[in-house]
């Protein structure tokens, strides 16, 4: 009897949770290719679980039950802009992947933080998102060459909050799908411009 | 009595007719640095810059400039603003593009960059800072709805600034400047229905612009 009541309890409580205003997505991506600047290196790039299955969760008075995959869109993100920087590059599963292997480096992106703005928070007819990624490239043995932090920012165009009857949900995604164009726009430079890279590039006789 | 109420109204709202929309380009000027040459067969591309989020470059004054440049049977060929963009990604980002025209040479010192730019034919890249800002605004409109309406009387000042900045693709230098600054009164009389009166702020400022570099480039 007293199992049934749990289980009853446990039915209401959900149906109370869904009937408020969850808000569950799943990012996408929709960027340019970029324009291909390929420098003769094999590297590898490792997707921790972190990345790949990021959801970011937020449950409050503003923000009901917010779910929002984003580890899939992160994945793909740099699926299409690794083999537009390198001649070579394999994804692997773990870094001892890496051990008779001659790869050059080895790439892990790791997501620091996302935070998202809405309009009627910052009084705005905007949707804003912000992407931190702490980009750690090191050698097959474990030595750093370098972290790169790197700030991805985008927003909806003016207007989509729910006061203009448009869809709330869909200027958030526009604004996200923003911050990873930014994101990768600035993966691509920054890789080129690091001083730490350089001088690695250097060593091995490579410039831009 | 109410004659000559309806009189008054009518004799006010002629007045504002004849007052509103009033649109004054304060300054159209241009800076000459080298002479310009652009060929039937040259194109340019407009951007906007948007490296402040505060003080972004609208994409519809890029496009109003564009269209008015190419428009006509002397119209030069303008490569829209985000096809360009799209297809330079990531270089020409609101946070990656050159800022100077020095970082361009560095730009196209990438063989694949420079075929773009190549295959486009592109003789002129314009770079248009600034933006249209209302400034202030005064007065209040009442809807209480029904049958009743509105009442009231709003005003508001929009200005335009904007700068364009000429790199010769050839030479990779900076070949001139032009700026215009437009300002506009707007009117929104309200008696049962709100009867806008607008300035065309921006509008003007992207005749002002587009006829300039029109001069500027033939």
């Amino acid at each position: 009897m007293l199992k049934q009541f749990r289980y009853i309890l446990i039915l209401c409580s959900g149906l109370l949770t869904a009937c408020g205003q969850s808000f569950i997505v799943e990012t996408t991506l929709d960027i340019p290719q970029p324009v291909p600047s390929q420098l003769p290196l094999k590297m590898a790039v490792l997707y921790e679980p972190e990345l790949r299955e990021y959801t970011y969760t937020e449950n409050n008075e503003d923000r009901i039950n917010w779910s929002i995959k984003i580890g899939p869109s992160q994945v793909q993100l740099f699926d299409l802009i690794l083999p537009t920087m390198f001649t070579s590059i394999d994804q692997i599963e773990q870094l001892s992947s890496t051990k008779g292997q001659t790869y050059d480096a080895v790439i892990i992106p790791e997501i620091i933080d996302i935070q998202f703005a809405l309009p009627f928070e910052t009084k705005s007819t905007i949707h804003e998102t912000w992407i931190k990624y702490a980009i750690h490239i090191q050698q097959t043995n474990g030595t750093e060459i370098t972290t790169m932090h790197v700030i991805g920012y985008g927003k909806s165009p003016n207007k989509t909050s729910i006061k203009f009857l448009l869809n709330e949900k869909e200027g958030l995604l526009y604004a996200t799908n923003q911050a990873f164009r930014d994101l990768a726009a600035k993966i691509i430079v920054t890789f080129q411009s690091n001083a730490d890279i350089q001088q690695w590039l250097a060593s091995k006789s490579i410039y831009y | 009595m109410r004659a000559k109420t309806d009189n008054l109204l009518l004799t006010m709202l002629i007045g504002l007719l004849l007052v509103a929309c009033n649109t004054v380009t304060v300054i159209d000027k241009h800076e000459v640095l080298h002479s310009l040459d652009l060929s039937d067969k040259d194109s340019i591309v407009l951007l906007g810059r948007r490296h402040s989020h505060q003080h972004e470059t609208e994409r519809d004054y890029i496009s109003c400039v564009g269209s008015n440049l190419s428009a006509g049977n002397e119209g030069i060929n303008v490569i829209p603003e985000y096809q360009f963009i799209d297809t330079m990604y990531p270089y020409f980002e609101a946070s990656t593009a050159p800022m100077d025209v020095n970082r361009l040479g560095e730009l196209v010192q990438q063989p694949i960059i420079l075929k773009k730019f190549t295959d486009y034919n592109i003789r002129y890249l314009i770079w248009i800072e600034g933006n249209t800002q209302t400034i202030d605004n005064s007065g209040a409109i009442s809807c209480a709805g029904g049958p009743a309406g509105c009442f009231g009387f709003a005003m508001w000042n929009d200005e335009a600034h904007y700068e364009a900045k000429i790199w010769d693709m050839n030479q990779l230098a900076l070949s001139g400047k032009i700026s215009t600054e437009t300002q506009g009164t707007s009117y929104l009389p309200a008696v049962i229905l709100p009867i806008p009166l607008l300035a065309n702020v921006k509008a003007d400022a992207c005749d002002g612009m587009a006829t300039q570099l029109k001069q500027f480039l033939k």
